[in-house]
């Protein structure tokens, strides 16, 4: 199972265009996939990760220049003041899930770049433009040669 | 020369705090100040909204308890259509709020006091979090991680999502849950109970071993305050609001919500944003109280409930004093556990109830009052939004008296408490970390959520600072907060 779990706040404009990315893909219904729109990355979700075969962490990233970006993920060697608690960082969750069980699966950072984090519950241009780029870059991998993921219509 | 010894951040708790300890010429302890640095301003940018966007506004105030606030806020809603809702959207909430607390309280105990407990007060700061109780006790800390995930999950079986969900409203609730959904959280429930009894266990079995330092504290007497119901049995959703004495004595037997203001003043300090509540007979500081699990344990009778009322007989046996009541400030994380068994039991009981998918939930009516209050039980302690609306039903008036900010001087006092009790003259250079901790734990022990008791967003750095008579900072600890 391919997990993707897009994040962030939707009442602070682009910050919601991680979960905007999540609904998306979850939209599409692939087999083998599973996609989470959460508000934050919260440590029972430890226990989705561990049965993954890969985890797409999806994010805002605050920039005015660059595309999106995928980043390799490693679990955190030194945990961030939130680890563990109701918020806590994707490379801070890997480690909670491999230290929980065991394991934690391969991980995929993909930042959006975006324009604003000022309240408001629509996303911008930038950021709907960014999500557009990130679901083509996820969707790529998801049909990969070899893999088993497949839209349920397909 | 005096000194202040001060601690930043205070780590594990929810939000961001300051400890200053000031000390005296002989290098004692002589005052302690838990100062809260943030300012958001709800009850003032609400004014003009409509009554039907509280729910929704106010659940934004933090993202580890909306659901005490969207609960709160739909009744103060209530109280304004001046309508009854209808049974199955009482029980429906009150399962909302069972939840809430299972997940709360599970998160508190296992992630944020746990690895002190259960690692040691003294050991490596760098392993006492969580990762290093699960290091140790992975499979405490995995059931523990469940439990928390079964109150999310019945939150958002309820309301369509874990965080901020958009399910109850004035006049009742949207939706029902069904059979299917409500047969799968029971098949759940045994193992949750299972865990909640092991929790009970292992953390008596530490104070069997730690009695002298758990019974010391934060120790004071103190009033307390919260709902129970009309035979005094703990109550989280509805009731009428009681207040007893530091020796059990009933100040307040049944007061009802709609009257709170008649008796809960707001005092302000000048160096905290967090207002200090007080029971007005006894003015400030006299009248300060405590609320959440310890104060409701303290103030009901039974739970009404078969396993939780042998463990609340059995709390009060171990830890009472001659009065019946418990009052050292650890004993906020037994009481938590004892809370969640009960809740667990409330829920199975909830879950039986095939009223629970019925389709009648909700009571239609127009702006019938000018002026109502919501209370209900949040996992800290009792939670009032007391709203005032025009004909139009738009927002004139809003005032939130917020579970931490009444446990403020109560954390305030437990901070002094422990740290007369561990800081000396003498040590003051090289206070061992762990006595530090030990005064940062008096104020995790309230399980304090700051970004809704300043009505507050963001995360700041917390500081502890040590400050000399004549001002001179003899010792700062500080950490960074993260941004967004």
């Amino acid at each position: 199972m391919i997990l993707v779990i897009g994040y962030g706040n939707l009442l602070r404009s682009d910050d919601g265009v991680g979960q905007h990315v999540a609904r998306e893909i979850e939209a599409q219904h692939w087999r083998n996939v599973t996609s989470l729109a959460v508000h934050q990355l919260t440590p029972e979700l430890a226990t989705v990760i561990r049965d993954a075969s890969h985890v797409f962490f999806v994010d805002a990233r605050l920039d005015h220049a660059g595309g999106v970006q995928s980043v390799p993920l490693e679990p955190s060697t030194e945990l961030s003041s939130g680890a563990g608690a109701h918020a806590s960082s994707p490379a801070d969750l890997l480690a909670l899930t491999k230290a929980l069980f065991g394991r934690c699966p391969p991980a995929t950072l993909i930042a959006v770049p975006v324009e604003t984090f000022a309240i408001g519950d629509c996303l911008s241009e930038r950021a709907l433009e960014g999500a557009a780029m990130a679901i083509r870059l996820i969707t790529a991998r998801l049909t990969a040669d070899g893999s088993p993921s497949r839209p349920e219509s397909a | 020369m005096s000194k202040t010894i001060v601690i930043e951040p205070v780590t594990r708790i929810e939000g961001h705090a300051k400890i200053s300890l000031f000390l005296d010429e002989r290098g004692e302890v002589e005052d302690a100040r838990f100062a809260v640095a943030e300012f958001r301003g709800f009850e003032r940018f609400c004014v003009g909204r409509p009554l039907a966007e509280m729910a929704g506004i106010t659940a934004r105030i933090c993202g580890i308890c909306p659901v005490s606030h969207l609960i709160a806020s739909s009744k103060a809603g209530d109280a304004i259509l001046a309508v009854s809702i209808p049974a199955a959207a009482q029980k429906l909430r009150r399962l909302l709020n069972l939840g809430q607390i299972v997940q709360s309280h599970a998160l508190s105990f296992f992630h944020l006091s746990a690895p002190d407990l259960l690692l040691g007060w003294d050991s490596d700061p760098a392993q006492r979090n969580v990762f290093g109780l699960m290091a140790k006790q992975p499979e405490i800390a995995r059931k523990g991680i469940r439990l928390r995930q079964f109150g999310q999950d019945l939150i958002e079986a309820l309301g369509g999502k874990k965080i901020h969900p958009a399910w109850t409203v004035p006049g009742g609730v949207r939706e029902g849950l069904d059979a299917e959904k409500r047969a799968a959280f029971r098949a759940r429930l045994p193992e949750m109970l299972d865990t909640a009894r092991e929790a009970i266990a292992l953390l008596d079995g530490y104070i069997a071993a730690h009695r002298d330092e758990t019974d010391t504290f934060g120790n004071f007497p103190s009033l307390y305050l919260g709902l129970v119901g009309p035979d005094g049995e703990w109550e989280h959703y509805d009731g009428n609001v009681r207040v007893i004495d530091a020796t059990g004595n009933v100040l307040e037997s049944a007061l009802d919500v709609q009257q709170f203001e008649t008796r809960i003043g707001e005092a302000v300090v000048p160096w905290s944003y967090l207002k200090m509540p007080y029971y007005k007979p006894l003015g400030y500081p006299g009248g300060s109280y405590r609320v959440g699990p310890l104060a409701r344990l303290n103030l009901c009778k039974r739970f009404g409930t078969a396993e939780a009322d042998r463990a609340l007989q059995t709390w009060r046996g171990y830890y009472a004093d001659r009065h019946g009541i418990v009052s050292a400030s650890f004993h906020y994380h037994t009481a938590r556990l004892i809370e969640i068994l009960a809740s667990l039991e409330r829920i199975a009981l909830l879950l039986a109830d095939d009223d629970l998918s019925s389709t009648h939930l909700r009571a239609q009516a127009g702006i019938n009052r000018l002026e109502g209050v919501g209370v209900s039980e949040a996992p800290r302690g009792t939670l009032f939004h007391h709203y005032k609306v025009d004909a139009n039903g738009l927002i004139t008036s809003v005032n939130l008296v917020i579970a931490t900010g009444q446990n403020n001087d109560a954390m305030n006092r437990a901070v002094k408490h422990t740290a007369q009790h561990y800081i000396h003259a003498g040590d003051l250079q090289t206070v061992p970390e762990g006595l530090l901790n030990r005064v940062e734990a008096s104020v995790r022990a309230y399980d304090p959520c700051l970004s809704c008791s300043t009505h507050a967003i963001g995360q700041m750095p917390l500081q502890i600072q040590i400050l000399a008579a004549d001002g001179t900072v003899v010792r700062t600890v500080a950490r960074a907060g993260a941004a967004r």
